[in-house]
């Protein structure tokens, strides 16, 4: 009697097992206090090459600015795939029921600089780490999803940093002294 | 019950062996053009050595990627998704640079009926280590300019 109860536990928390193989683990820093603070926008010269997707909604591109003082973003993805081995998995018993047979990480660094002329005066950095674990069933996302979401997140960061500076970022783009211009 | 085990073990090696024709071993490619980036694609053995995955870039079909063999495809800049797929979906996005080389290195992992295809970027020191161990892949690489067009139009549904 035991022993079925135990069976239809097992049966009843397999999927679990199998679908928790699948979850991205996402860790972003730095954490901001408050999630809705980047809804600011900088007018600004930005130096950037890359998709408009990725840019922080905070920087606003301006043609008309003068180039001694910018905004230049860049950003980097670095992957690391750890897989077990396909023979381990192949005589592990819990493969079936959804046991990781890898992971798959993902670290996407994202960095704002202000700069006068090619000196930087202010910079802003943000990092976004995921890692997920694939499954005999399921790859979950893929590494350009991974890239994607993390470029997102680190964007969004970088905004909210931008915005919570604006006052200081304003003053010293119109070039007026400042006293708070002690970041690196 | 030995003829057995003897061909038992006959099919599994038959099974792990690949059936593809290489071509000549990696030497590194000199054909770099003015402003493009060269993306080396390659792959050691392992499990799954039946299998050759086809490698698109962007969506469009670059060549298949049998155990121990590598190809090479010159990328326009901009970014590069690399990507595979059997039951499974692999793919890695690149921020291609002109004049710069990429590694990406395939492999393939248990799945239920077919194995799941992997590609990762590796470093340069790495790539470039491993990759000696490999043979050109039969196929005719698509240009960037190919590649940039888009994907063939699927066929007409009857």
């Amino acid at each position: 009697m035991k022993l079925t109860c135990l069976f239809r536990a097992v049966l009843r928390a397999m999927p679990c097992v199998a679908l928790a193989g699948c979850e991205t683990t996402v860790t972003v820093t730095p954490q901001l206090a408050a999630k809705n603070a980047h809804t600011c926008q900088i007018h600004a010269a930005v130096r950037y090459d890359g998709k408009p997707d990725y840019l922080p909604a905070a920087l606003v591109p301006d043609p008309s600015a003068s180039g001694q003082m910018a905004f230049r973003y860049s950003y980097e993805a670095q992957y690391g795939l750890k897989e077990i081995s396909p023979f381990l998995s192949f005589v592990n018993p819990l493969t079936l029921f959804g046991f990781p047979t890898g992971s798959d990480n993902v670290v996407v660094t994202g960095r704002v600089d202000m700069v006068r002329g090619e000196a930087i005066v202010r910079s802003y950095g943000a990092a976004a780490a995921m890692k997920r674990s694939g499954t005999v069933f399921s790859e979950g996302e893929t590494f350009t999803d991974l890239r994607r979401r993390g470029l997102l997140l680190v964007r969004d960061n970088l905004s909210g940093q931008l915005c919570k500076d604006q006052a200081v970022l304003t003053t010293l783009l119109n070039d007026l002294p400042t006293k708070t211009d002690g970041r690196p | 019950m030995r003829i057995q085990t003897i061909l038992a073990l006959a099919g599994i090696c038959l099974l792990l062996s690949g059936c593809v024709t290489l071509g000549p071993k990696y030497t590194p490619d000199t054909a770099v053009q003015a402003n493009r980036a060269t993306v080396y694609v390659y792959r050691l053995g392992g499990v799954g050595g039946a299998l050759s995955p086809n490698v698109t870039a962007n969506r469009v079909p670059l060549a298949d990627l049998p155990a121990h063999g590598y190809f090479v495809y010159h990328a326009a800049p901009g970014e590069l998704e690399i990507a595979a797929r059997t039951e499974a979906k692999t793919s890695v996005t690149l921020d291609v640079k002109a004049g710069e080389t990429y590694y990406v290195k395939g492999s393939i992992g248990i799945g239920v009926f077919v194995g799941h295809p992997h590609l990762v970027l590796v470093s340069k020191d790495v790539g470039e280590q491993e990759i000696k161990d490999c043979k050109l892949a039969p196929g005719t690489i698509p240009t960037a300019e190919a590649v940039a067009a888009g994907p063939p139009p699927a066929p007409p549904k009857k």
